[in-house]
């Protein structure tokens, strides 16, 4: 104690004022209580700290799963893509969008002896059909999610319809997609000609080949976009790719 | 000060150590606070808390110079909230018009005492500073370490503080 302060007589006082010293035997056990409390509180939030942060992962992977899933759907076509042109008497291609997933193009083109345009499929959502007056085919297919046709199948009116109908003219491309929106079989017939597939995702082909039993013909791969031109009478591709709205166009004679 | 063996570090020893450091202080720290905090009460919750907190990092306090001087300020600043809380209360209630008002601060032993009434009456820093110096026994610096201020602040503290008791305590020696 510094002696500038001391005081004895004060401390004495002071010391009666506080009473006597409390006891330490009774306060141990108290003490043993209460470490033993603290250590439970800490290990249950630890275990609740562990179980939060299982339940974030837990939550962010099925986050991420949904985000996957919901990237994929606007992708997804879901569509059958008929284009049909005639080149010969310069009148447009008939458009059917239709909201099936599974449809195989069985390769039957047909003859068309009838001219003019089609009539869109009812149960297209979103289509748009462009016609050039110089008689390729342009179709713009937009979002197949059709909720008015839950069984997918092509329900709609279509007076040229390629797979009844056929075509006396040189020109006649068909396309159809085959898969579920990342894989599409693309196939045109025509005296030479080219297909386009636009409103691809950035950079998200991989795969664009020629179906097996049609040769090779000339490709260009952009990161959106891609063209096939083709000399001859029939192409078919195959094309692996990614895209945000589908945007096929299939030109013949040109 | 009560030795403590840092190299072994099972459960007994750990044990043992908090213990002896337990026995050692815990009665003198708490006849400190009650004469700070006024309740005896308030003062062994603040010091068991303390010292429950010193078991949890004990490995750590153990290593300080001072592991006791620790544990004396985390039992002083637990009873500064302790007065904070309290005193939220008692102005919550005044504002909810209740007309009565609470505290722990005062001495409750012996407020009839004039000694007491004036250690009540002193700033709570300096009552601190009075408690810990001739109660506890801490130097000047140590009581300045203890209460996180400098040792001309505790010096200060204890001339006005001795200064207002001491004419009391004249006063009460006088025939």
């Amino acid at each position: 104690m510094t002696d500038d302060f001391d005081d004895p007589d004060l401390a004495a006082a002071l010391r009666n004022i506080a009473g006597p010293v409390p006891s330490v035997d009774a306060a141990l056990p108290v003490f043993h209580r209460r470490v033993r409390v603290a250590r439970i509180r800490r290990v249950s939030v630890a275990v609740s700290g562990a179980a939060a942060v299982a339940l974030i992962a837990v939550g962010a992977v099925a986050l991420t799963g949904n985000e996957r899933g919901n990237s994929i759907t606007p992708m997804d076509p879901s569509i059958t893509l008929d284009t049909v042109a005639d080149p010969s008497t310069g009148v447009g291609p008939s458009t059917t969008t239709t909201p099936t997933t599974t449809r195989v193009d069985d390769g039957d083109t047909g003859p068309s002896s009838g001219s003019g345009a089609g009539t869109a499929g009812e149960s297209g959502s979103g289509g748009t059909a462009s016609i050039p007056s110089s008689g390729s085919a342009s179709t713009t297919v937009g979002d197949s999610d059709n909720p008015d046709d839950p069984d997918g199948s092509d329900d709609s009116s279509n007076a040229d319809d390629s797979e009844d109908g056929h075509n006396e003219g040189s020109g006649n491309s068909r396309t159809t997609t085959t898969t579920g929106g990342r894989a599409v079989t693309k196939r045109c017939s025509s005296a030479g000609g080219s297909f386009t597939a636009s409103h691809l995702i950035k950079n998200s082909v991989t795969n664009v080949s020629p179906a097996p039993g049609f040769s090779k013909t000339d490709q260009e791969i952009e990161s959106e976009k891609i063209t096939v031109v083709f000399g001859d009478n029939e192409v078919e591709y195959h094309v692996v790719a990614r895209w945000t709205g589908e945007s096929f166009s299939c030109s013949v004679g040109s | 000060m009560v030795g403590v063996d840092h190299h072994d570090w099972n459960a007994g020893t750990l044990r043992t150590d908090i213990e002896s450091y337990f026995r050692a202080h815990y009665g003198r720290l708490v006849r400190a606070l009650t004469l700070v905090g006024g309740s005896e009460e308030a003062a062994a919750d603040a010091v068991q808390e303390a010292f429950v907190k010193a078991h949890q990092k004990w490995r750590t306090v153990s290593q300080y110079d001072d592991p006791v001087g620790w544990i004396r300020r985390v039992a002083i600043n637990r009873l500064h909230d302790e007065h904070r809380r309290n005193t939220r209360k008692d102005r919550a209630v005044a504002r909810l018009g209740a007309g009565e008002t609470w505290t722990v601060d005062a001495p409750e032993a012996s407020t009839s005492e004039p000694l007491a009434a004036a250690l009540a009456g002193l700033p709570r820093q300096q009552r601190l500073a009075v408690a810990l110096f001739y109660l506890e026994g801490l130097s000047v610096a140590e009581t300045a370490s203890a209460l996180e201020i400098s040792e001309g602040a505790v010096k200060f503290h204890l001339h006005q503080g001795r200064e207002r008791l001491r004419g009391l305590l004249d006063e009460e020696w006088r025939p």
